[in-house]
């Protein structure tokens, strides 16, 4: 009776962290919808790292990740600090492409602590939905040393600052899903 | 004065001994070529560790440039002498001020710690300083004594790599956390490291003025490793700084040498790299350590088109009243310097941009374009001046 107990307890705690299925068909990822071509995986709501995000992963989270930003106003961060002593920076309306881009830079990097250097580049125009918006790429070694590289879209609608962050693992990963990205980036309306 | 308070007095002096002795030579306590049998519990512990020189050999972390490796190189080599080929130096990308020793001879010498330097002769300092660690055999010491615990075992199996800042940004407090050396151990590698710098004709009270820096710069700064065990355990810096002063007094006054600072050179060699570490610098968001070390680098001579984009930089980004104004002087100061980053016309683009002074803007713009047309964000620019009529 006590081993039924305890399962029915384990399975009880396994329910609240259960990956649900993205089918691939037009919906919704933090307030923007999109329309994948493959299916993902949407994590759990506990491992949102912001106010306005939701996280899907195709193969796990440290292998590939979509990060949807979907509507952060003026006054606050995109990512949840991690503790008191490093400081996520703020958003604010009036940011220029390439503060948006340092402040993204800066937010990942004070995800993990602080303890990685995260490398920014090829900032350029980009279409996002029907906005005007721009893109960049990310590169970092995690604290295990793998190798991270990614691509964030963004644009600022109605003061309001929405964005897509897709990493992966350099190895294998990124060159796997950049081209369903793509064509996810592209299907992006907000 | 009664007479007995004089001969109080005259006693303590002669026990105490006259002022000004030079110190009794520190002596190595391992012999040239050292390496323990791997059946030993101390050759085991330099298997582990040679396991982490291995990973530290792939870090992304670790800085790769020929020149600056054999600068501090040959710095290591003629403070160690006949222990060179035995001390290996890796410098990690790694914007904090820290430099660590490992019993196999792994020596770990931390970007920071070369923006703190003023001189080759401070640099001397520290790297003297983790030789006498090495010579001294200090780490294997203590972890014979806390092998019981085995509270250093333990660090080793979840993997030391993560705390000596080859896999990341390791703070201070990890790295220091994990192998520190006790308070004895850091005044005698202080001592050792004076020893040295005098045997190579190096300036030694320049040792203490490292620290007098490190005092100044924590003064400043509102960090967030005030508590942390690099500080705990190593010798309180002023506490620290008075002593070395006092050692680099005595070898002074006996006279006869003259000592070098070789700053010229020191600041000739890491030039190249100041961007890249200055950079790595300023993401921590530790403005107030940043201007510490600006103002610092002012007296150490650093190029002054690098200076200024800094103080640019860091205005920029702390964004306090009236930083943005002093922001765009200080790019414009840089840019009258050859050596100033390009970035900085970059920089002053998109400050006018945000003041609305769109031509300026677009001068500025089309003047980095012109420094850089391969830039990776040279369609962003484009942009810009393109969409500025």
């Amino acid at each position: 009776m006590k081993k039924i107990i305890l399962t029915l307890f384990i399975l009880s705690l396994s329910g609240c962290v259960q990956y649900s299925l993205v089918p691939a068909k037009t919906t919704t990822g933090g307030g923007i919808q999109i329309t994948p071509s493959i299916a993902w995986n949407k994590a759990p709501s506990q491992y949102n790292p912001g106010k306005n995000t939701e996280v899907w992963t195709a193969d796990g989270q440290s292998l590939n990740q979509l990060v949807f930003v979907g509507g952060v106003s003026t006054g606050s961060p995109i990512f949840k600090q991690p503790n008191k002593n490093i400081p996520m920076p703020a958003f604010s309306s009036d940011m220029l492409p390439n503060e948006i881009e340092e402040m993204v830079e800066t937010s990942i990097k004070n995800r993990y602590n602080g303890q990685v250097a995260v490398d920014t580049s090829n900032l350029r125009p980009a279409k996002f939905g029907d906005n005007r918006g721009f893109r960049f790429n990310v590169e970092y070694f995690t604290v295990n040393g793998l190798q991270t590289k990614g691509d964030v879209i963004a644009s600022i609608k109605d003061d309001q600052l929405y964005m897509i962050i897709f990493t992966a693992a350099g190895m294998h990963y990124y060159d796997k899903y950049i081209g369903e990205v793509e064509k996810l980036f592209a299907s992006a309306a907000f | 004065m009664k007479i007995w308070a004089l001969l109080f007095f005259l006693a303590l002096w002669l026990v105490s001994g006259p002022s000004g002795a030079v110190p009794e030579q520190i002596e190595p306590s391992i012999e040239v070529g050292y390496r323990p049998a791997i059946d030993t519990d101390e050759g085991g512990f330099w298997y582990k560790v040679d396991k982490i020189e291995e990973e530290v050999k792939r870090s992304p972390y670790l800085v790769r440039e020929a020149e600056i490796n054999l600068y501090i190189k040959d710095i290591v080599c003629r403070l160690a002498g006949e222990y060179c080929g035995q001390i290996r130096v890796y410098i990690i990308n790694n914007p904090h001020f820290n430099a660590s020793m490992y019993p196999n001879g792994m020596m770990h010498i931390w970007t920071g710690t070369l923006l703190r330097v003023a001189n080759e002769a401070q640099l001397a300092a520290i790297l003297g300083h983790e030789i006498g660690h090495y010579l001294r055999s200090h780490q294997i010491r203590n972890w014979r004594t806390a092998r019981d615990g085995m509270a250093v075992a333990a660090v080793l199996d979840i993997g030391l790599g993560a705390l000596t800042g080859v896999h990341g940004l390791a703070t201070l407090g990890m790295a220091s956390g994990a192998m520190a050396f006790n308070r004895e151990q850091e005044r005698e590698a202080d001592r050792y490291g004076v020893q040295l710098m005098v045997k190579n004709g190096y300036r030694p009270v320049e040792a203490s003025y490292l620290w007098d820096h490190v005092v100044r710069e924590r003064e400043m700064d509102e960090s967030k490793e005030k508590g942390s065990l690099f500080f705990a355990t190593h010798p309180q810096s002023r506490e620290r700084a008075h002593a070395l002063k006092r050692l680099a007094g005595v070898y002074a006054a006996k006279g006869g040498r003259k000592y070098k600072t070789h700053t010229e050179r020191f600041v000739k060699r890491v030039s190249p790299l100041y961007f890249d570490f200055m950079t790595e610098h300023i993401k921590l968001q530790e403005y107030g350590q940043t201007e510490a070390l600006l103002a610092h680098h002012r007296q150490v001579g650093h190029s002054k088109g690098m200076l200024h984009f800094f103080s640019g930089e860091l205005r920029r980004l702390r964004k306090n009243d009236g930083d943005i104004d002093v922001a765009i002087d200080e790019y414009k100061k840089a840019v009258t310097h050859r050596d100033a980053p390009a970035v900085s016309y970059r920089e002053l683009g998109y400050l006018h941009l945000k003041k609305k002074e769109k031509q300026l803007a677009k001068k500025y713009f089309q003047a980095y374009l012109d420094k850089v047309p391969a830039a990776s964000d040279h369609e962003m620019i484009t942009f810009y001046i393109d969409s500025i009529k």
